[in-house]
């Protein structure tokens, strides 16, 4: 028995050193390769560890960033004889593998993306999201990749959850050795999310998360490309001012999207003297029947705002119009995804007489960028617009994609220097972050346009026809933007 | 004999290297990237609480016999009465994660006296119905509660942690991780004491036949509430010590997915063993995670590997056993060659792993001329895979996956006991319906 | 403080529902003094009146029911009376002091909310009952398939929510134009019925059936545990394969608006509660009339009886599971021209479908019907009379489960349940 024991001993000490493996010390040098060298050779050569040859392609595509005169290796595989390289230290190499330096994996640029996939997040949302960012990652790698290099998009599931938003940042950044991170759905995980991020030093860009307070802390790492959710509330209340409303009702859902959204705009309409009463809904609600009836038998409201989402709000808006309070009779903001439902045209009656609160550039100002992936986006859902937090994950990871580049590397201060200098055209439009490191937010001016986006247009539409093509909606607010007037029921 | 030792011996190697592990990352920087970093160490955490969760489950159904769906909602009481306690009274860590085991055991006193006198069945529909009340309103009581954007709690150690002149930050895997796998330890410790006690034996007299154990002169009532108390307190500690942990804490923690999840764990595992549901627990929330978006990470692949391994080396030593030394394998040669095999195939999977991605990704590269789909989502199927294994494993291995493994090493004999009860109380059935 | 000082959300909480004009003010005191006296004498009564009945040798099942009601509806007096006349007290006994009691609880609500439309406005008490009773009768049809399986194999299905789902995406996808054939909604009702019951069917038979064949120590549990383990599967591979975005049709019949009185009827949900009630119909038709159904409720008064004359109780747990599953199924397709499908709607579904059950009584037929009724109403005055407006809605499944957990504590048997 005992010998059982000390052979197993003997096995594990065997494989125990080749796993950790001891290695000499060494200066770092430059190299030029002769004939029959290839880099994990050379590796363990210098650095006594075949398998630490990515650390040189990194370190030498560092130098030809800087200096011509060192090769470019796109492809470790591939050396030539004549090329010059560089032989990192002991030191550099470690700390290459040990994460502290951000490492460019074996050829390939990781970027980390954050999206719900499973309940309790918005599936629907996250396959949106994911779906945007195949197209994206697709177009990056088909002109050439980022530093030369193929992108490789590592999406990580969320799951709605703050705490996943932790653990799912945990994973990209120490697991697969992100050089940044886009995306994410829902706030309550950006603000989770957003300190690990700043913890570990590595750029993110939210995608759709609406919270003031992700911006407003001004860490250096972090952007958004979304609008600001109070500044939605004041294009909301701008609008019910602008109609005349004197009593809104807000239907909102129960989450870290709709609880401040609610809050700010009715926060808002009271300052500017209009009343509203908030109803807030589980998400996934699938009854509104009683509620709707008690909208009914109070106070007749001049507007019923819909800040619910998915199919939540498509049965709130329906099981409305049926029971005699929807589009038909009186100004309803509906929520986007509605329209692209055909059952919603189909039951809703006059459900083009919705008002449709938009995020991005009215159709009519389509960028080319922003054309070529509607049409992109169609081929892949069938669906006939994008909704906005597809075009903002597809923005998101383009951007990350053109600020690495122009960074020149993948150091996290050089891609944070690019993205404040960055002049993006995409689908939301141009994208520029007036605010921050170089130019910190005014004194007078709220913190939250800290690396922010200013201008992911917010409009209010309204379909003429049942079923309309999305391109052809008219614009009724704000004068910005407007193509036509608002009909009211 | 042999066996039992060998058990024993896994079971110590099992527990110094999960308390090893950590260390690992630190002493080894060159280490493969991946294995071992703090986000490895987060699923360990949280496999740790999950584990905590399974085996008190276990304990209530595998032993008792009962049914609650409430355990989470358990967990989440400790968590919110923690959490609550801090942010409007701002108690310290320590005395907010008792408070929260003791309302966790005072709800479940509640429950357990107005539930456990009716039939089993209903023991199950109400904690369903609690569990989603709970649920609803703490995410409803949003002004109290921060519903569903959570609420944040503060870090076991909000100022770090000195020991032995090593400073932890408040955000340090380490600290988190030796307190949740002690306190997995010592709950395991005491409920398996509890088990084997007397208290066990009448939980198990219960479960199988209540009128014949309380005409024996056994409370009833009062153990299933006693076992419901003890189990519901298991939870509130883990609950509320998740909480410090992660630091923001929602009602759709406890979404009836999770519980379903727990319930999976523990019956993967052996729903009538303690220990074998908290390693289930571990297990299934490993490959929870690592199954999320991709087959072919490198961790992936490492199992992989092993598992390709592990036969095809088990088989080249019974080859060479018998080719060059000319003895089959039997015995304890047998089982020494198929752990020596299993451990090899580990470390050279482990080993290995960085390269052999790398390679397919690179010929599937050449192949295709675009890279690998590395992301394929996998958070609908992984869901899908453990349902149909949940099934499967209910019918065909009601004592679960990793149960019989251990009986087999820990308690030679007990297997044979158990097929020849199954068949005597088969053959007792089949007299009875062919009367 | 908080390891996170940026995730408070609420500073414009000061400014936060003060322009709501629906907010009025209430008056706890009196209220809150009613109510504490129906639930002190109602919790006396409930706790006192058992003990006595067992000390005179009396049957103690009904007695925590009775002396609850007495208690809270006439207070000592009634009490006393029922503890010094007991125990033959007439139906009259129960029904006046439970009115009674509803009458106090009533009055304590318009005294806390006096401008509250459920005080205000009969009309509007009885478009939210007409509303409950109309979504009601679709709770109760899909709990009849769950009460059916429990009457016959003794276990609570935890996937008949999930065999709901299912019966709606199989409507849809033979109903709808644009994803599916395109056919008639009658034929997709069918389908969804076909669809469910064959799964159904060779759930039972395959994984179900060998649990009572005496291999298994404790099959009840491991069947229970099976069907969560089938709920898991089902729901996991629907959003798995279909994917999140919500589906529904169109009404099945254009019937205009329905206005009866002051109080109009949403079509698409009368349309669902007529087929509803046409199910009901044809199940007991099939339940009283043909020989399976005869058989089916043979098995379910007496296996052993049911034997003996020649029914094989396994064929009836497979037939009755399937029979369950399709029921789920059907009001699933009734329901889906009503709500917007998504692949976790059936999670709502069963747990609800619980909460009728043990109301209207585990087994009962027409105690699922009726509980599933009462439950509709309950939740439906529960959000509308709710004072405070922004979490009536929040609330809504909160409603029906206070109910659940009252009945069960009250009257373990529900409405209509056999005795256990």
């Amino acid at each position: 028995m005992k010998k059982y024991l000390f052979w197993f001993a003997v096995v594990l000490m065997l494989v125990m050193p080749a796993v950790s493996g001891a290695a000499p010390l060494n200066q770092g040098q430059d190299y030029v390769v002769q004939a029959d060298d290839w880099l994990s050779k050379l590796a363990e050569k210098f650095l006594g560890d075949p398998l630490a040859y990515p650390a040189i392609t990194y370190y030498t595509n560092q130098k030809n960033a800087e200096d011509e005169s060192y090769a470019k290796i796109s492809n470790s595989d591939v050396i030539e004889v004549g090329w010059k390289i560089y032989i990192p230290t002991q030191e550099e190499a470690q700390a290459y593998f040990s994460g502290s330096v951000q490492k460019v994996g074996e050829g390939t640029i990781k970027i980390g993306a954050l999206m719900p996939l499973s309940a309790p997040g918005s599936v629907s949302g996250g396959t949106a999201m994911k779906a945007a960012f195949e197209i994206a990652l697709e177009e990056i790698n088909a002109a050439g990749g980022v530093l030369g290099q193929p992108v490789e998009l590592i999406m990580v599931d969320t799951e709605g959850l703050p705490e996943r938003g932790t653990a799912a940042m945990q994973r990209l950044i120490n697991q697969d050795g992100v050089v940044g991170v886009v995306g994410e759905y829902h706030s309550a995980v950006g603000l989770t999310a957003k300190e690990v991020a700043h913890d570990n030093h590595v750029p993110v860009i939210f995608a759709e998360t609406w919270n003031d307070n992700i911006t407003a802390v001004q860490y250096p790492e972090v952007f958004r490309i979304a609008p600001v959710s109070s500044e939605v509330a004041e294009v909301d209340a701008n609008f019910l001012q602008s109609v005349g409303a004197k009593y809104v009702v807000i239907m909102t859902e129960n989450t870290g999207y709709g609880i401040p959204a609610a809050e700010q705009t009715e926060a808002r309409l009271a300052e500017r003297g209009i009343e509203s009463d908030t109803y807030f809904a589980d998400l996934g609600t699938l009854d509104f029947a009683p509620v709707i009836e008690r909208i009914k038998a109070g106070p007749k409201p001049d507007a019923i705002w819909v800040l619910l989402t998915g199919e939540t709000s498509f049965n709130f808006e329906q099981q409305a119009a049926e029971a005699g309070i929807g589009p038909q009779n009186l100004l309803m903001i509906c929520n986007q995804a509605a329209a692209d439902s055909e059952a919603f045209w189909a039951s809703v009656p006059d459900g083009n007489l919705c008002v449709w609160r938009r995020i991005g550039l009215p159709q009519q100002l389509w960028t080319d960028a922003t054309k070529a992936f509607a049409a992109k986006y169609k081929e892949k859902t069938g669906k006939a617009t994008p909704e906005s937090f597809a075009m903002e994950a597809y923005d998101s990871l383009k951007l990350m994609a053109q600020a690495i580049n122009e960074a020149g590397s993948t150091d996290p201060d050089a891609i944070i220097n690019a993205l404040e200098n960055i002049t993006y055209n995409g689908a939301l439009g141009t994208i520029t972050f007036p605010y921050g490191l170089k130019n910190p937010v005014p004194e007078d001016m709220d913190p939250k346009w800290w690396h922010q986006f200013p201008d992911p247009a917010i409009t209010m539409v309204q379909y003429t026809e049942k079923g309309q093509d999305a391109a052809d909606v008219t614009v009724v607010f704000p004068e910005k933007y407007k193509t036509g007037e608002l009909i009211r029921p | 004999m042999m066996r039992t030792v060998i058990a024993w011996a896994l079971g110590i190697i099992a527990v110094v290297f999960l308390a090893l592990i950590p260390f690992v990352y630190d002493v080894f920087p060159s280490f493969p990237p991946g294995l071992v970093n703090e986000y490895t160490l987060h699923v360990l955490i949280v496999g740790f609480y999950f584990a905590m969760l399974a085996s008190s489950w276990s304990l209530l159904m595998g032993y008792g016999g009962q049914f609650s769906f409430a355990h989470l909602a358990f967990a989440g009481i400790g968590a919110y009465t923690t959490g609550l306690m801090g942010r409007y009274l701002g108690t310290h860590a320590l005395t907010g994660i008792i408070a929260g085991t003791l309302m966790a055991g005072l709800f479940g006193l509640v429950i357990g006296m107005l539930v456990l006198r009716l039939r089993k069945t209903y023991l199950a529909l109400f904690t369903i119905a609690f569990a989603e009340i709970f649920r609803l309103v703490i995410s409803a009581e949003k002004d109290f509660t921060e519903g569903p954007n959570g609420l944040p709690v503060e870090p076991l150690f909000p100022n770090g942690l000195n020991i032995a002149g090593y400073h932890f930050d408040k955000v340090d895997k380490l600290p988190p991780y030796f307190i949740m796998l002690a306190l997995l330890l010592i709950s395991l410790a005491l409920m398996s004491w509890l088990a084997a006690s007397r208290f066990g034996l009448f939980l198990r007299a219960i479960r199988e036949d209540e009128e014949a154990a309380a005409a024996l002169g056994v409370d009833v009532v009062r153990y299933k509430v006693l076992v419901f108390v003890i189990t519901s307190m298991v939870a509130g500690l883990a609950g509320a010590v998740r909480a410090h942990y992660v630091t923001v804490i929602t009602p759709n923690d406890m979404i009836i997915l999770w519980m379903s999840l727990v319930i999976t764990m523990s019956v993967l595992g052996g729903i009538e063993s303690l220990i074998a549901s908290a390693i289930g627990g571990i297990v299934v929330f490993v490959l929870l995670e690592y199954l999320r978006t991709n087959f072919l990470t490198t961790s992936v692949m490492a199992v992989v590997l092993t598992v390709i391994l592990a036969p095809t080396l088990y088989y080249l030593s019974r080859y060479a056993a018998r080719r060059w030394f000319n003895s089959p394998l039997k015995g304890r040669t047998r089982t020494f060659a198929i752990i020596a095999a299993a451990v090899v195939a580990l470390v050279i999977g482990i080993a290995v792993r960085e390269p052999v991605t790398t390679g397919l990704s690179y010929a599937y590269y050449d192949m295709t001329g675009s890279l690998f789909p590395e992301t394929i989502d996998m958070s609908a199927w992984r869901l899908v895979f453990f349902g149909i294994v949940l099934m499967l494993t209910l019918r065909f291995y009601q004592n679960g996956l990793l149960y019989p493994v251990m009986q087999y090493y820990f308690r030679p004999g007990s297997l044979k006991e158990t097929v020849a009860k199954r068949e005597a109380a088969a053959a007792i059935a089949e007299t009875e319906a062919g009367s | 403080m908080s390891p996170y000082p940026n995730v408070i959300l609420y500073e414009e909480q000061s400014n936060f529902m003060q322009a709501s004009p629906l907010l009025q003010e209430f008056h706890p005191g009196p209220a809150l003094l009613i109510l504490a006296w129906v639930v002190v004498w109602g919790g006396i009564g409930g706790v006192v009146t058992p003990r006595i009945y067992r000390r005179r040798d009396l049957d103690a099942s009904k007695a925590t029911l009775y002396g609850t009601i007495a208690g809270a509806g006439l207070g000592p007096i009634l009490l006393i009376i029922l503890w010094t006349k007991t125990p033959e007290l007439d139906w009259r006994w129960n029904v006046i002091p439970s009115l009674t009691a509803l009458g106090l609880l009533y009055w304590a609500f318009a005294t806390y909310h006096p401008a509250n439309l459920c005080v205000t406005s009969g009309t509007y008490v009885i478009s939210q009952v007409s509303n409950g009773i109309l979504i009601g009768i679709l709770y109760g049809v899909i709990a009849i398939g769950l009460t059916l399986i429990f009457s016959i194999l003794g276990i609570v299905s935890f996937a008949h929510g999930q065999f709901y789902m299912l019966g709606g995406y199989a409507a849809f996808f033979t109903i709808s134009q644009t994803m599916g054939a395109g056919l008639h909604p009658i034929i997709g009702l069918l389908m969804a019925g076909l669809i469910t019951f064959v799964i159904g069917v060779v759930f039972e038979y395959t994984l179900l059936r060998p649990m009572h064949l005496g291999k298994v120590e404790r099959p009840g549990e491991y069947a229970i545990l099976l069907t969560f383990g089938l709920a898991f599967f089902l729901e996991y591979s629907a959003l798995a394969i279909l994917g999140a975005n919500p589906r529904k049709v169109d009404p099945f019949f254009n019937l205009g608006n329905i206005t009866i009185g002051a109080i109009t009827l949403p079509p698409s949900r009368v349309i669902a509660a007529g087929i509803g009630l046409l199910i009901l119909v044809i199940l007991l038709w099939f339940l009283n009339y043909t020989w399976l159904g005869k058989a089916l409720r043979a098995v379910s008064q007496d296996k052993q009886a049911a034997a003996v004359v020649g029914i094989n109780p396994l064929n009836m747990n497979t037939l009755a599971f399937g029979l369950g599953a399709m029921l789920a199924g059907l009001s699933g397709a009734a329901l889906v021209q009503v709500l917007a499908w998504v692949p976790n709607i059936g999670a709502l579904a069963s747990t609800r479908s619980f909460v009728v059950i043990v109301l209207g009584g585990m087994g009962s037929l027409p105690g699922a019907m009726i509980g599933g009724i009462v439950i509709g109403i309950v939740e439906s005055l529960g959000v509308g009379c709710f004072p405070d407006v922004s979490r009536a809605l929040a609330y809504q499944q909160v409603f029906g489960m206070i109910i659940f957990a009252v009945v069960l504590l009250l009257k373990p048997t529900g409405l209509f349940g056999r005795e256990l």
